[in-house]
């Protein structure tokens, strides 16, 4: 029987699969296994760009911002938690929203967080923070406490926020969780994401 | 080291040459799993929907892993090719999953790997198994390559992925296990079957070497009766093509009487009434077609009582019988040598007797059927009398023939006695050749009576009388001639040393003229000894001492030639002479009837005939050899004491003139 298609052509289709499917693999998994950067706690510059964050009433206060990225599905996770748990007396929330939406911001107002907007960009030159999402909790010193995430497992269940501040108020020094979740800022994406399956 | 690879490596790689089996069993798992990650398409839709992680990009993304399968099933000769490809999506997949189903379970999504990893043992085939784990190891490495801190996530330490490693690794190793085993017992099983096959065919080549080299016919024979195919070659060559028949029809077409023998008792065997043993002693052990001899040989192949096979073995012991036969030849050469030496004139009479004998039967002399079993018995008689065996049990052979066939023997039975009978000839040609002169024995005491005779100037008719007497044979030679025959049969009878006393009154007779009398009353003589005489057990058991007696005489009564043989036996049942009459049709109301019955041809006492008697042919033979004599016989018998038979004859019978005897 004739071959309709010739075997080089079947064993080269078949090599661009292979190599195809190994970047595309290789460039998904990487996006969700990198752990990703937070902040230092010693870093004066962000301690004094959250400062601006904290209305006046709440100076002398504990403080917690909750860094989170529209685009992003961890994201999402995080704020489906806050606003459907109890939130603790005395510990005033702002929200930092990275891109908007203003279904979240709506939200977040009407469950009494502050709501701050600002674009990837800025949240990497004003905040020098490039992943989401982030949780940063200052003293009411002012004094950036924590910075990192907030499960213990990638994308678990048992979001710790809580857990963190009552902990600080206690007066520990609880270890940053690691942050699973998205690249913000231009260049990370690109790392994370170079075929641009990922990120818009 | 170099051992422990080639072994690692024949695990993993498969003999090269694919079974049909394999074949056909890797194109259908590897259409089925074309079919499995072809659902994969709107399954992980359905993931990436409900983890909004995009379904356009699912459909997409999988779509192209898809390619990959579909492209090999498609265009691939060889499926354990397209099963590799499907080792590779496996995994592909799996990524697939983690990245589409991410969420609080992408975790869990992680246990698809190894699910699929042990599915891949469906496959049969290692290289499968080692595809996919080499696939995963490759991903890791390119991940780590490209960002170290992926592979070590949650910061997790070195041990920590070598765990993660050592899992994928060990089950990638059980896996390789459960595949080659599966290939080598199940997928693998055609082949082994083909290889234990091919020992067996070996096996039976070499078992057909021996079988198509003996010159001994093995066959087994199933309980249908059907001959097995795995028989010696000579069987056919013997019986014809013997390939899925019944070995009683094999036979059939050579021997019909083996043939039924074998039928009937096999069927005997077949209903386990008897043991084993006992059965296969009944069943036929000679046949004899084309001239040739076969011994059979049974032997049950049976699982505890039950009958499994029967195995046969043919044995042509043309030349043993042969042999077998020479030797008899021989001893009855040397017999027959032994008494011409001690009686030439009785052998010499016994041969031309028999040479008579055999002439009349060979070439179809006899008139009608009963001259031709009285021809036949008195040859018989005469042989077995003088240890001519072979002639003996050729004439027996007919017997039974005429007996069974009411017609005359066939042509291979007459064949058979002119053969023998020319080399009997030949073997005793020296005695024959010295015998056959006209020689006049004369006695020193006889020839001084004669010359005195002579002296004393007889007339010329004294001295014709005195030089025919010369010729004239003594009745006490024959007698004692007779005598001895009847010892010899009683011998072999088991009737012991019989008695035998002559009374022979010194009287002559012309030998020719009385030859065929002589040579009929031998019957009578074995019926004597047959019928008459008891066995030494039965004569004490009737209070009689030791073995019986024979009294043979000849006298001159008045004008009568006597010759009597009287025994001490039993005496003759005369009921039994009547039943046997009436149910042959013969009149029996008076003794006289009796008497006749007893000479009628084809009446017997006995039930069944023996080699000596029991035809009903030898009375009737010697009555018919009486009368062409003149002569009348009459019958004296007493249960419990004895039988008398007198012959008498003309007494002008016994010599003749010298007028007559030169005319003859």
């Amino acid at each position: 029987m004739t071959r309709v298609i010739p075997r080089w052509v079947t064993f080269t289709g078949l090599a661009a699969w292979v190599g195809l499917s190994f970047v595309v693999q290789t460039t998904l998994m990487a996006s969700h296994w990198y752990t990703l950067p937070t902040p230092d706690r010693a870093d004066a510059a962000l301690e004094d760009a959250l400062g601006e964050l904290v209305p006046p009433h709440a100076d002398g206060s504990w403080v917690a911002v909750h860094v989170l990225y529209s685009q992003c599905r961890c994201s999402q996770r995080v704020f489906d938690h806050l606003f459907e748990s109890q939130r603790p007396d005395g510990l005033h929330e702002t929200v930092l929203l990275v891109g908007e939406d203003a279904s979240i911001e709506a939200r977040a107002a009407s469950a009494g967080f502050d709501v701050w907007v600002v674009s990837p960009p800025e949240l990497e030159s004003r905040f020098g923070i490039v992943s989401a999402p982030l949780l940063l909790v200052l003293g009411p010193d002012a004094g950036l406490r924590y910075a990192g995430g907030y499960t213990e497992r990638k994308q678990g269940y048992d979001v710790q926020d809580l857990k963190i501040v009552e902990s600080l108020r206690r007066g520990d020094d609880p270890a940053g969780l690691p942050l699973y979740g998205c690249g913000v800022s231009k260049e990370l994406q690109q790392l994370l994401d170079p075929m641009g399956l990922k990120y818009d | 080291m170099k051992n422990a690879l080639a072994s690692l490596m024949n695990v993993l790689r498969l003999p090269a040459e694919m079974t049909q089996f394999e074949d056909k069993y890797l194109a259908r798992v590897n259409r089925i799993a074309t079919y499995f990650y072809a659902l994969h398409v709107p399954a992980f839709m359905l993931v990436a929907w409900a983890n909004d992680t995009g379904p356009l990009m699912a459909l997409v993304l999988t779509t192209v892993v898809l390619l990959g399968p579909v492209a090999a099933y498609k265009t691939f000769e060889n499926p354990r090719n397209v099963s590799i490809v499907h080792g590779f999506t496996s995994m592909l997949m799996g990524g697939l999953l983690v990245h589409f189903g991410q969420g609080p379970v992408q975790i869990e999504m992680h246990f698809y790997f190894f699910a699929l990893l042990a599915m891949l043992a469906i496959f049969a085939n290692p290289m499968v198994i080692l595809t996919a784990a080499a696939t995963v190891a490759v991903h890791h490495l390119a991940l780590w390559y490209y960002l170290p801190a992926s592979v070590f996530n949650y910061d997790a330490p070195i041990w920590v992925v070598l765990v993660h490693a050592a899992f994928v690794v060990l089950e990638s190793v059980a896996t390789v296990y459960i595949a080659r085993s599966f290939f080598d017992n199940v997928i693998g099983l055609e082949r082994i079957v083909q290889a234990r096959t091919a020992q067996l065919d070996d096996k039976n080549r070499q078992m057909r070497l021996v079988l198509d080299n003996v010159d001994q016919g093995l066959l087994t024979v199933g309980c249908d009766g059907i001959v097995a195919d795995e028989r010696a070659a000579v069987v056919d060559e013997w019986l014809g093509d013997c390939g899925g028949q019944q070995f009683s029809e094999c036979l059939r077409r050579v021997d019909e009487k083996t043939a039924d023998a074998f039928e009937s008792q096999f069927d005997q065997l077949l209903m386990g009434i008897l043991p084993f043993d006992v059965a296969l002693d009944q069943f036929p052990t000679e046949m004899e077609f084309s001239g040739r001899h076969f011994g059979l040989d049974y032997t049950p192949i049976a699982h505890g009582d039950e009958l499994r096979q029967l195995l046969v073995v043919l044995t042509d012991r043309t030349a043993v019988v042969q042999r077998e036969r020479m030797e008899v030849e021989q001893r009855e050469t040397m017999t027959l040598l032994e008494r011409s030496r001690r009686d030439q004139v009785g052998f010499l009479e016994f041969f031309e007797e028999a040479k008579v004998l055999v002439h009349a039967i060979t070439e179809g002399l006899c008139e009608d059927l009963a001259l031709f079993k009285r021809t036949v018995h008195t040859l018989k008689g005469n042989s077995m009398l003088y240890d001519v065996q072979s002639i003996a049990r050729i004439c027996e052979h007919m017997e039974d023939e005429m007996a069974e066939t009411q017609a005359a023997p066939n042509a291979e039975l007459l064949g058979e006695l002119t053969q023998r009978w020319e080399r009997l000839k030949d073997s005793l040609r020296i005695v024959l050749d010295s015998g056959g002169r006209e020689v006049v024995q004369v006695g020193p005491d006889k020839y001084r009576q004669l010359l005195e005779k002579a002296l004393a100037q007889p007339t010329s008719r004294e001295l014709a009388h005195m030089l025919l007497e010369l010729k004239l044979e003594e009745t006490s030679d024959r007698l004692e001639r007779v005598g001895d025959q009847a010892k010899r049969i009683a011998q072999r009878l088991g009737k012991g040393d019989i008695g035998v006393e002559i009374e022979a009154g010194g009287l002559r007779l012309e030998p020719m003229r009385w030859a065929a009398f002589w040579q009929d009353f031998v019957h009578v003589v074995r019926n004597a000894v047959d019928h008459g005489l008891e066995s030494r057990e039965d004569r004490e058991a009737q209070g009689k001492e030791g073995a019986g007696t024979l009294t043979l005489s000849t006298a001159v009564d008045r004008d009568c030639f006597i010759v009597r043989i009287q025994d001490n036996g039993r005496g003759i049942d005369w009921d039994r002479v009547r039943a046997k009459a009436a149910q042959n049709g013969i009149p029996h109301e008076t003794r006289a009837d009796l008497e006749q019955a007893l000479f009628h041809d084809g009446l017997s006492t006995r039930d069944e005939a023996s080699v000596y008697s029991g035809r009903g042919v030898g009375l009737a033979a010697v009555r018919s050899a009486c009368e062409e004599r003149g002569g009348q016989i009459k019958v004296h018998s007493k249960i419990g004491e004895g039988t008398t038979f007198e012959f008498c004859f003309p007494a002008s019978e016994m010599v003749p003139t010298p007028h007559e005897f030169l005319a003859a």
